[in-house]
């Protein structure tokens, strides 16, 4: 089938089809396949890391799991999470789609800083170790520790399948992206522009009472709202 | 201590007019607390034109008081203007008159003849401190950054070289400096048509965090730390490690009284603590900091061990 | 006019360093896992081994490797700085790029055909000042202070024709001199001058307070973004404080340097050669925006305009730019 012409992609639908299986049953699952990953990527970004410890919690906004990454003297650790279960012992949080934390780790697209910057991305806490894991994983990716090889190395899988595996699974997700990104346009744009002409109603409206309270009342300080006014600079 | 160890009045940074300048420093003069007065604009050449006078003035009847007057420069000469500036200054240097570097411009334009090097040039290692002195520096005072080892190095290789070596003991921190000024910008306004507006803060203009905690205060293109430079409990180790001169930055407290702490402290008429104490009192709700000669967060206070 | 100005990359790992030198940099430059450069971040930066690989990489491909060893050397700990110099001449580069006096002095008479770039970490922000560098090291190329307007690098570039320039055009700006800030050791006890950090990452905090986010340096509060705002990394200078009753952006709004537009000007006043700042960003900053600027040193070599880096838009701190000090009402 063709995955463009689908109206859902893949990892959305998957991410539904989950939800009624429970955490723990799909934890154990991925879990072996997360470990094996995080053993082959260890010692390549062993180097990088030194010296630095504590547990980078990795969650898509747009999929029920994510990743508790450690980084520690015994090298690097992962386990799959439930988001919502989420953050408990984490001394970094890590919040993006999936997509973009899949670019991310491949240091394709737009890079961390960008992101951050635009608020796609959100990270709360020890900034110090994401940016070392984020530079080890970028040097680690160029030896061939990108995501999807990882994933397709770590399954018990004749060698030759294995790289066509992660090919496939590489094209499959950023056609999903796009996908995901065609539907989020068709159903928000309607309603950002319903929500932009009520806030305008609601500005006027704001605007029309305030000049009438200034007309009805005697010249007495006016109550200012709480908001505050970012004043642009010269 | 002893007499040997001088105390210097570093450069006025803030934008006084030029009456209340010639006041301050006829007090200076009155008083035989301190030894040496550096005069000059560090901070921005603007502010030149309406106080050489009263400048050359003050240079004058320093003099006559046995003051050892020392002209300091600009730390950040751009345009040609700042660097005519600059130039004239570093021209008067010799026959008695004492010229202080702030920056390679300076140091270039005293090469091979004897100069003095200030706090705003980089002097980090003993290396650097040799280079200068080949190339003329008879003084040097340190920066505010640097943390006790540094300044016991760098203090003994001077000794080895025969270099005076001065280090900041009081007073706000210069943090940085820059083209652009923040105290106009906060006037909505931008260093050309700035209208002076430094002139209205005569300690600074205070910065806040959006937290409301004080932080930081302006002084035209100069940042300067909110809390004050206070050294007192380490001024033994100071002298001990062959520090020649403690320079104290005017502020608008009353500085003979700060100087006289200092001489008192050298002296032997009061303890570290002490001291401590009367200078915290003068400076009223101003906030005490020591952390960098402790290798700490240059906003903090440490506690000197009673050892030290 | 033909000649080319020279593309200078920065390179914060050595896959960043790859996709510098594919995109078409004539010069990178990076630094080695300690404090002896000024962008001294956990995980970020060049082992030895790795420094001779790029170095080699670089001349198999005709790009000059640059090492930035542009901090201030540590009283009593001269020799990290020059066995960083030691290091960087035996892996053969192109040039080191220095900023301590001591450290210029030791290499200089070390390593006396090894070239001396002077630092924007020396501040050296006239022609009186490069002439110094010049006379007692030698320096065969300054980087000059952000500060500096255009007609100020052709001061510069007129009166001190021995001594190549070289100028920031894209990434971070610093509006303070650089070199001679402490800022950040007066918040956290860490300096770009002694430890190669400004703002420390390990002294950055960025919390939610509702749909708020807060980011703070040392228990400092530097910024409140509100719920869509564009955020950025809570540098002291690039804060949003209180002065005069109001809050602003009191020193810097938090943007980045392009002067993309100004190339023309640039290549006008005698520069040699421009600047990307950004070691510490990825690989994918890294191979958009140099090659951009690649394209646009292109055009501008064959008498055509050099365009906007209209990528750098997806990149910048705020989502905005700033020509900065190169254009005089910055000031």
């Amino acid at each position: 089938m063709d995955a463009t012409a689908a109206p859902f992609s893949p990892l959305l639908l998957l991410g539904l089809a989950l939800r009624p299986v429970p955490g723990v049953a799909a934890l154990r699952v991925a879990r072996p396949l997360v470990d094996a990953v995080a053993r082959r990527l260890s010692p390549l970004v062993r180097d990088r890391l030194e010296g630095l410890s504590g547990t980078v919690a990795v969650l898509p906004t747009d999929f029920p799991y994510g990743l508790m990454v450690h980084v520690g003297a015994d090298g690097l650790r992962m386990e799959p999470v439930d988001v919502l279960a989420g953050a408990c012992g984490a001394t970094a949080i890590l919040r993006a789609p999936a997509f973009m934390l899949l670019d991310l780790a491949e240091g394709q697209g737009r890079d961390g800083d960008a992101s951050f910057f635009a608020r796609d991305l959100t990270l709360e806490g020890d900034t110090a170790l994401v940016m070392a894991l984020r530079y080890a994983l970028e040097d680690a990716a160029d030896t061939g520790a990108a995501p999807f090889t990882l994933v397709a190395d770590s399954l018990p899988l004749p060698t030759a399948l294995r790289a066509r595996l992660a090919s496939h699974l590489k094209t499959t997700a950023h056609l999903a992206a796009d996908d995901v990104r065609k539907v989020q346009a068709a159903v928000l744009d309607p309603v950002r522009a319903w929500r932009a002409r009520v806030d305008a109603r609601l500005a006027a409206m704001e605007d029309r009472l305030a000049r009438a309270e200034r007309q009805s009342r005697p010249r007495s300080s006016v109550a200012l709202t709480g908001k505050e006014t970012h004043v642009p600079d010269a | 201590m002893t007499r040997d160890v001088r105390l210097t009045l570093g450069p006025l940074l803030y934008n006084w007019p030029a009456g209340q300048r010639l006041d301050f420093y006829r007090a200076i003069a009155a008083d035989d607390t301190y030894d040496a007065v550096v005069l000059g604009e560090v901070v921005c050449a603007k502010r030149s034109p309406f106080v050489s006078d009263a400048t050359l003035e003050a240079a004058q009847f320093l003099a006559q008081a046995g003051k050892e007057v020392v002209f300091s420069t600009l730390a950040l000469p751009v345009t040609p203007r700042e660097r005519a500036e600059l130039a004239d200054i570093c021209g008067m240097a010799g026959d008695g008159v004492a010229v202080e570097a702030n920056e390679a411009g300076a140091l270039y334009l005293l090469d091979g003849r004897p100069h003095r090097v200030g706090p705003y040039f980089n002097i980090y290692n003993a290396d650097t401190l040799r280079v200068l002195a080949r190339r003329g520096a008879t003084s040097v005072c340190l920066p505010w950054e640097l943390e006790m080892s540094s300044v016991e190095a760098i203090t003994g290789a001077g000794r080895d070289l025969g270099l005076t070596v001065e280090v900041p003991v009081f007073g706000s921190i210069p943090l940085a400096i820059s083209a652009r000024c923040a105290h106009a910008r906060a006037h909505g306004l931008a260093k050309d048509g700035c209208q002076y507006v430094c002139g209205q803060d005569a300690e600074g203009m205070a910065v806040g965090t959006l937290d409301g905690q004080t932080f930081l205060r302006v002084n035209g293109t100069q940042t300067l730390s909110d809390a004050v430079l206070v050294l007192a409990e380490e001024i033994p180790a100071l002298v001990a490690a062959g520090v020649s001169a403690l320079r104290i930055t005017p502020e608008g407290v009353d500085m003979v009284a700060v100087g006289r702490v200092y001489r008192d402290l050298l002296d032997g008429v009061v303890d570290g603590a002490m001291a401590e104490g009367t200078l915290r009192a003068l400076l009223g709700d101003r906030r005490a900091a020591n952390g960098y000669l402790h290798g700490a967060a240059g906003a903090g206070w440490e506690r000197v061990n009673a050892t030290a | 006019m033909s000649r080319t100005l020279e593309l200078v990359c920065p390179a914060g790992t050595p896959s960043a360093l790859t996709a510098a030198v594919e995109a078409g940099a004539d010069a990178v430059y990076f630094g080695f896992r300690d404090r002896t450069n000024a962008r001294n971040f956990p995980g970020l930066n060049f082992s030895a081994a790795e420094a001779a690989q790029a170095a080699a990489l670089c001349r198999d491909r005709g790009v000059r490797p640059m090492i930035a060893i542009n901090t201030f050397a540590a009283a009593g700990q001269e020799h990290i700085w020059r066995q960083a110099v030691d290091t960087a001449a035996r892996v053969g580069v192109g040039a080191i790029i220095v900023a301590d006096i001591g450290v210029a002095a030791y290499a200089a008479r070390t390593y006396p055909d090894l070239r001396l770039h002077l630092s924007v970490q020396a501040a050296a922000a006239n022609p009186e000042a490069v002439a110094y560098y010049a006379r007692l090291f030698n320096v065969q190329r300054v980087v000059l202070p952000r500060v500096f307007t255009v007609d100020d690098i052709r001061m510069v570039t007129a009166s001190q024709p021995g001594v190549e320039v070289e100028v920031f055009v894209l990434g971070g700006l610093c509006v303070m001199a650089e070199g001679r800030c402490t800022l950040s050791s007066y918040a956290t006890g860490r300096s770009p001058n002694r430890d190669g950090v400004c703002s420390p990452a390990e002294d950055v905090r960025y919390e939610q307070e509702g749909d708020v986010l807060v980011s703070r340096l040392a228990g400092y509060t530097i910024n409140r973004f509100g719920p869509g705002e564009d955020a950025g990394y809570p540098t002291l200078c690039k804060g949003r404080f209180e002065a005069r009753g109001r809050a602003s952006y009191l020193f810097e709004d938090p943007v980045s340097l392009d002067a993309t537009a100004l190339l023309p000007d640039l290549a006008a006043a005698g520069v040699t050669a421009i600047k990307v700042e950004g070691r510490q960003r990825g690989k994918a900053y890294v191979a958009a925006v140099v090659g951009n600027l690649r394209r646009a040193i292109d055009s501008l070599a064959n008498g055509g305009p050099p365009g906007v880096a209209v990528s750098a838009a997806g990149f910048t701190e705020g989502g905005r730019t700033t020509e900065g000090a190169y254009k005089r009402g910055w000031r």
